[in-house]
């Protein structure tokens, strides 16, 4: 529900800020929409809708699809008059309706999270071109002096790392665990908080070292996206086994617009966890 | 020692379990038989708490789910994760620190790729390895030869018999009678949610051939083949 709430909100303001702040943004837009059309091309899921339709309506169906995922793209990139961008998506969103990707590779992409799967293990592989392109506007924060382009991957990686937090596992990968409701949720938050530092250190150690006069900031936003992110896990397992539900997506919503209201969402969201996890786990 | 007393189990208003009275005991195998629907899975998932349920299941543990590991008729996998990640999920659920994997990985699967790409019989194997690898005393396998190639059948019921020397409790759910009567101390029969035959293993024989012949009845007489 929040992302329903937040992502046509996030999507405006994101696209702003990207135009206002770097004038490669016609690129990275075009890269991003491409990368969001790609991941319907993912050959298991097109296995099973060609198994499913006639040949001529699976065409249609990938088109309709493909369409709809780049049509707010490509609204704002003729808003910024990037015809030529505009050309180049809907060519590569043509060309991806038609063809599609093999997953079924004897190939998986390395991660540095494998030792406590499974959020930032699955949520790495899934994101990481997402998470590259943070890297890579990091670097180009520096090439161009753009502190607040820096900055603003702390929060694109944030941003990135809810995803990882914002479905549910199905209940028996709870169950799995011999630990209290207390240890289970101590263990997944040491983790959370160890992995997103993780994510996050290559942009951290390139803004402390190339602004060294912002270090304060640096720091104290990690901070707050770390607290931002612990509320978000601890908000899942308020309703586990069940999704977040518009209450929960309110509440955390405007813990993020104003941070004090952490202090007591925090302890309430962790009450509520724990009370939804002790039929799982004790 | 587990000791089920009147389980029953309803969906709403469809009851699918009816007063399940059964005794398990440490170092046995155990078979649950009956046709599809007949409420094994949901047994199953109520032994290892997964379902809510009335009646009482005694035990001597703590926390039974604790020490039970369950293979679910079709383990589920996270996309994107890999089969040794998977192990090490497990592992980590039960604070178990697992040094050697490749050295366990006794099905000599390809640890390194993603578990979703794994055939149906691969899957099956790397669940049932990752129940191993956390030493459970109890476990709960649902189907564990559904899909499983025939060398792999001969090495999971071997596991089974040693589990069975190690003092374990197995309780197996099976569609194929003869591998569970080669392996199970008792077979229980369970019949729209009802425990209907327990035999032991000198009746296994006759409880097959009665099964049979309630399967077969007069159906292939009805269709008239010349």
């Amino acid at each position: 529900m929040l992302a329903y709430l937040l992502v046509p909100i996030a999507f405006v303001a994101v696209s702003y800020f990207l135009f206002y702040k770097t004038v490669y943004a016609p690129y990275i837009y075009t890269f991003a929409a491409l990368m969001s059309v790609f991941r319907l091309s993912e050959g298991a899921r097109n296995d099973f809708l060609k198994n499913s339709f006639f040949s001529a309506d699976y065409t249609k169906l990938r088109l309709i699809e493909n369409g709809i995922v780049a049509l707010p793209f490509c609204l704002f990139l003729l808003f910024k008059g990037a015809w030529l961008f505009v050309l180049a998506l809907i060519i590569g969103a043509l060309v991806l309706a038609i063809f599609q990707v093999n997953n079924r590779l004897n190939y998986s992409i390395p991660t540095p999270f494998g030792k406590h799967p499974f959020e930032f293990a699955t949520g790495f592989r899934l994101t990481i071109l997402l998470v590259l392109l943070a890297y890579f506007l990091t670097y180009m924060a520096i090439a161009v002096d753009n502190f607040n382009l820096g900055i603003f991957n702390i929060f694109f990686l944030f941003a990135i790392a809810i995803r990882y937090y914002s479905e549910p596992e199905t209940s028996f990968f709870a169950w799995v665990f011999a630990y209290s409701p207390q240890q289970f949720l101590g263990y997944k938050l040491k983790i959370m908080l160890l992995y997103f530092t993780l994510l996050c250190l290559p942009v951290i150690l390139s803004l402390c070292l190339f602004f060294p006069a912002e270090i304060g900031i640096v720091l104290a936003l990690q901070v707050l996206v770390s607290v931002y992110l612990l509320t978000v896990v601890l908000a899942k397992y308020a309703t586990f086994p069940k999704q977040n539900s518009v209450p929960e997506a309110l509440l955390l919503t405007f813990g993020f617009l104003l941070p004090p209201l952490l202090l007591g969402l925090i302890p309430y969201f962790y009450r509520r966890a724990i009370r939804a996890l002790k039929p799982i786990l004790l | 020692m587990i000791q089920i007393q009147n389980l029953s189990k309803a969906y709403g208003r469809k009851r699918v379990l009816y007063d399940i009275n059964l005794q398990v005991a440490q170092g046995k195998v155990y078979g649950i038989v009956g046709e599809n629907g007949a409420g094994k899975t949901t047994l199953f998932k109520c032994l290892a708490g997964l379902e809510k349920y009335n009646g009482t299941i005694a035990h001597e543990y703590d926390i039974l789910k604790n020490n039970l590991g369950f293979l679910p008729t079709t383990p589920y996998f996270f996309s994107k994760i890999t089969g040794r990640e998977y192990l090490q999920l497990l592992c980590n659920a039960r604070r178990i620190k697992q040094q050697d994997l490749d050295t366990k990985n006794i099905f000599d699967l390809p640890l390194e790729q993603y578990a979703t790409t794994y055939s149906t019989g691969m899957k099956k194997k790397l669940a049932i390895l990752g129940l191993l690898l956390q030493q459970n005393d109890v476990l709960i396998l649902d189907e564990p030869f559904n899909g499983v190639d025939i060398q792999s059948n001969i090495v999971i019921s071997e596991i089974i018999q040693e589990l069975r020397r190690l003092g374990k409790i197995v309780i197996i759910s099976s569609h194929i009678f003869s591998s569970l009567s080669s392996i199970c101390d008792e077979i229980h029969l369970l019949k729209t949610g009802r425990i209907v035959r327990s035999v032991t293993q000198d009746e296994f024989a006759a409880l097959e051939q009665e099964m049979k012949d309630f399967s077969i009845g007069n159906r292939i007489g009805r269709l008239g083949l010349e």
